[in-house]
Order: C-alpha cells, then structure tokens, then sequence
C-alpha cells in the first residue's frame, strides 16, 4: 500500500513538475519549441519543432489542431442546369480551425500503398471526418466535407505533409527525432494541440500532448482590441485617416502644380 | 526579399509591395473614371487570401482614401458638381435605406441570390454595350452625319421639361428638375444596396444618359459622391460586423490616393467619348468575368458564407 502512495507521488510530481509535455509515457518523450508564437506586425508564417526520444521500431506522428468551431458554408450548385451559383447553406459542426500533420518519409509511403491503415490509425481527414458533424443532415455530406478539407487545403490551414519526420541514430532502444510543422501566415490567435505520437506494428503505442498558445501582440493586437471593444470610434478613425491621406495627397499635388 | 505585414482583422499577412500596387491601380482608374473599383479590389483580396467580408470592408475603407484624393483633383479642375451631387446623395441614401428591405424580403422568398446575380450580368451587359456602341458612334461622328436616335431623345427631353421644380445646374450645364437627381439616386441606391456594389458602375452611366452631365463633370461628381457612401459603409462596417482592417485599408490607400491625382490628370486628357468607351470595356469585362464565374465549373464545390 505504501509503495502504491510512494508511486503515486512520485508520478504526481513529474507531472507537476516538468512541463506536462515532456513527461508522458515510457515510450516517447517531445519538446516543444517554441511554446508559444507571438504576432507581431511583420509575422509570416514560422515553424514550430518537436524533437525527443522514442522506441527505436516506432513511428512518430505530430499533429497540431486548432480550436474546434462551426463554419458556415453555400454549396455550389447549378440552377437551370446551366449557372454556377452558391445555393443552400449547410453548417459544418465541430471542426478544428487548423489541422496539420507532420509525418516521415517512410511512413508517407507507407499511407501511399496502404491508406486504409492510416485511417484507422485516426490521423488522416477521414478519421476527423468522425468528428465532424453536418447539416442539414440529408445534404451528401461525404462530399460537403471532402470539399470543404479541399477548401481548407487550398489556403494552406489543412495538410498532411510527408518528409517532416526524420530520426536520428538509434541507441540503447530509442532513437532521436525531430519533426517540423509549417504554421502558416494565416494564424488565428488562440490555443492550439500538438500530439505527438509515437505508432508501432499500425497501432498508436504512446502518446504526448502539449499546448501551443498564439497570440497578437504590438501593433497588430493594439489594431485589433481598438476593432473589437471600441469599434465606432474605430471607424470614424479609419475615415478620418483616409480622409486626410487622400486631403495630403491632394495638396501635395497642387504644390507640383503650382510650380508650372 | 519580400516585405510582409501580418493584418490583425483579416488573420494573415500580406505582402506590401503587391497592395501598394494594387492600390495605385484602383486609384488610377477611380480617378480616371470615377469609379470606386471595389468590382476589382475585392475579389483581387479574395484571391491573395482575405476573407471575402473583411475584403469588401477595409475595401470601403480604402475608397474614402482614393475618392477625396480624386474629388479634390477634379473640383481644382472644375469637374464637381456639389449641387447635383448632394441631392443624388440624398437619394442614395433614401435609396440604400429601401434596397436593405428589398433585400430582406427577396432572402425570405428564396433564390434571391440567382435573381440578384442574373440582373447584375444583364444590367451590366446592357449598360456597356449601350455606351460601347454610343460613344463609338460619337466618334465616327465625322464620318456618320445623321443621328437616328434624336427623335427619341427629343421626346425624353420634353418630358423632362414638364416635370416640376425646374433648376440650373451651372457645373454640369444643364437645366433639370429637382425630383431627377433625387429619383435617380433613390433608383441608384437601391440597386446598390441590393447587388452590393458601390453603385459607381450604375450611377456613371444615368449621369451621362439621363442627367445629360458632360463626361468630365460626371467623374468628378461621381467621386464626390461615392466619397460620402463609402465613409458611411465603413463606420457601419466597422461598428457592426468588425470587418474593417485598418492596416490592410492604409496600405492600399497609400496607392490608390497617388492614382487617384494621375487618374484625374489622365481623366482631363482624354475626350469624353474616349472615356465612355474605355469605361464600357472595363464594365464589359467585368460582366465577361461574372458570366464566366457563373459558366465555369468550380475547382471547389464549397465557399465561406458571407461573400457576396
């Protein structure tokens, strides 16, 4: 009984102490870097790494997810057979607003010849897919969502990107790793998932987790605070400015003219 | 390297060079024409990856910029005509007021979209195609003597003649009713508002027709006009929905408040049948461009709710 408490706090204080990420099960351990991204006036996408140990016949796979949300949708269709138009309105439910995962060469091959294991593995847009809940529910929704991971795709928000693992020389049963994940420019700020999953013989064998927390600062978060909580104000500013840009504009030109 | 900026509203960076551009661009042909050139500007920010309402918005914002810019270079030139301009504004504005309901009840209906997007295409494809052919005629003019249409202004000219309230509008050269720019702005805003465009495709077109302006004092006026549309759509937008982002909005009026004084330069160069037909050719490419979106199948089968 003792020795059960003894375990107990033992644990209890690795996990308080060390970040939550770095202490996790046996089989693999990640870092994060860096913790947390600042937006300043001048960010244009950036990359975060994952690196750690894992057993030495593992995958590792990371995953970044955003906050999950509802969006809102028209579907295309055609009216009179011939017009494209956007037509009904459907509602994707619990999507995250970022999904990115970073994967090996190896393990990219891998999926190309066996996708089917990859999704059970719950990893691919299908498994999220599962999630995911559409409606109006009689919509086709298999197609809704392929089209709306193409969408989110097309702007850089969802990828599987193979080639973003690679692992260093094994010793003593584990082995180095070090994944990179593109964040894209197009970055709301909020909290953010990273998993990091370590896969052996198709099942996941252990699992970290650690969060990345985006924020604006300095200009940009002085712009959008101004938008938010003062938004009238805000808008009799964005004219004025314009205003006097465009009344600038105009007496700098006449000055030339007057030259003549 | 490329010089980015990260926009807090719209959620993503940009690069600054390209909106700069595109902002000379927009400004140029705002001056030249007296047009907003919101029909360009926005899906062009669509394209580079700003949300389609934050798009339209910070656009509005921009289009202040450009459009006092170019207001004052043509009232220097003598081209505005306040007078006009105030009560086709006040129509506008009655107008705009209108259409929002319109709207409102068209969305209840159903199909409203269609309707909307149907009536752009034709509208635009007539208006241009009326001032292509018009002004192509004005300029063969030499060649081609008799002019079949007369009777039929003539005709249109008398009726206008009986209406009440008779003015001079001594800018514009003309002597017309009170009740025609006020009818014609409410007519103008509702379309506006309905197809939500800046209405500066429309308006151009009834000043040269059916207000018979000089093209020249049409630009000017128009600019003034658009100028007071666009800073109330821009405090509306800011205060409602949060769309407008300013640093996007300065960059680009950085450009376009520069276009704008070559454009009115430009503007006072060419003749007005010159004008009239280089305006007809953009109104036509546009309405070729919304044909085709409309033709064309999509690359994806989904868009955000929201756009126009």
């Amino acid at each position: 009984m003792l020795k059960k408490i003894a375990t107990f706090l033992v644990l209890s204080c690795c996990f308080f102490l060390g970040q939550p990420f770095s202490s996790a099960t046996a089989d693999i351990r990640a870092h994060l870097a860096p913790e947390a991204i600042d937006i300043g006036a001048f960010f244009n996408g950036t990359k975060v790494y994952v690196s750690g140990d894992v057993s030495r016949d593992a995958e590792v796979v990371v995953r970044l997810s955003g906050m999950v949300h509802d969006v809102a949708l028209k579907k295309k269709g055609k009216v009179l057979g011939l017009l494209w138009m956007n037509l009904d309105s459907i509602t994707i439910h619990r999507v995250p607003n970022l999904y990115l995962v970073s994967i090996s060469k190896a393990l990219g091959s891998t999926i190309r010849t066996e996708p089917s294991q990859w999704e059970e593995l719950g990893f691919g847009f299908a498994a999220l897919k599962k999630e995911v809940k559409v409606s109006p529910a009689e919509a086709g929704s298999e197609t809704i969502f392929r089209e709306f991971v193409e969408l989110k795709k097309s702007e850089g928000l969802y990828a599987i990107e193979t080639d973003r693992v690679t692992y260093g020389e094994a010793a003593s049963g584990s082995k180095s790793f070090e994944a990179v994940l593109q964040i894209p420019p197009r970055l709301t700020p909020g909290k953010y998932l990273v998993e990091t999953f370590a896969v052996k013989d198709g099942i996941v064998s252990a699992k970290t987790t650690a969060e990345l927390q985006v924020e604006q600062v300095g200009f940009p978060a002085l712009i959008y605070r101004l938008a938010f909580e003062h938004g009238a104000l805000y808008g009799v500013l964005a004219t004025i400015i314009a205003i006097a840009a465009g009344l600038l504009m105009g007496v700098i030109f006449k000055g030339e003219k007057g030259a003549h | 390297m490329f010089w980015h900026l990260y926009l807090p509203i719209a959620g993503s960076s940009i690069n600054v060079l390209l909106i700069f551009s595109l902002g000379i661009l927009v400004g140029l042909l705002s001056g030249i024409f007296g047009v907003g050139g919101g029909f360009l500007m926005t899906p062009l920010l669509i394209m580079i990856g700003v949300p389609p309402t934050v798009a339209a918005a910070s656009d509005s914002n921009q289009i202040v910029g450009a459009s006092t810019s170019g207001t004052l270079a043509h009232y220097r030139l003598g081209n505005v005509d306040f007078k006009m301009g105030i009560l086709l504004l006040i129509g506008g504005v009655i107008g705009g007021t209108v259409g929002v309901q319109i709207i409102k009840i068209l969305r209840a209906v159903g199909n409203a979209n269609f309707l909307i997007q149907i009536t752009y295409v034709l509208m635009l494809g007539f208006v241009g195609s009326y001032m292509f052919w018009e002004s192509l005629q004005a300029l063969r003019k030499k060649k081609v003597a008799p002019e079949p249409a007369v009777a039929k202004e003539s005709r249109y000219a008398r009726m206008l003649s009986k209406l009440p309230w008779q003015t001079n509008f001594e800018t514009s050269g003309v002597r017309l009713s009170v009740l025609m720019p006020l009818g014609l702005g409410v007519f103008v805003g509702i379309l506006a508002a309905i197809m939500g465009v800046g209405g500066g495709f429309i308006m151009v077109p009834v000043m040269v027709y059916l207000l018979r302006m000089p093209m020249h004092v049409v630009v000017g006026t128009s600019l003034f006009q658009i100028l007071f549309t666009c800073v109330n759509v821009t405090i509306l937008q800011a205060y409602s929905n949060h769309t407008v982002d300013f640093v996007l909005a300065l960059l680009l009026l950085l450009g376009s408040t520069l276009g704008a004084q070559f454009g009115a330069k430009i503007s006072k160069k060419l003749g007005g049948d010159q004008l009239k037909i280089l305006l007809a050719s953009i109104v036509l490419l546009v309405m070729v461009k919304m044909l085709l979106s409309l033709l064309l199948t999509p690359d994806i089968m989904v868009a955000y709710k929201g756009g126009h």
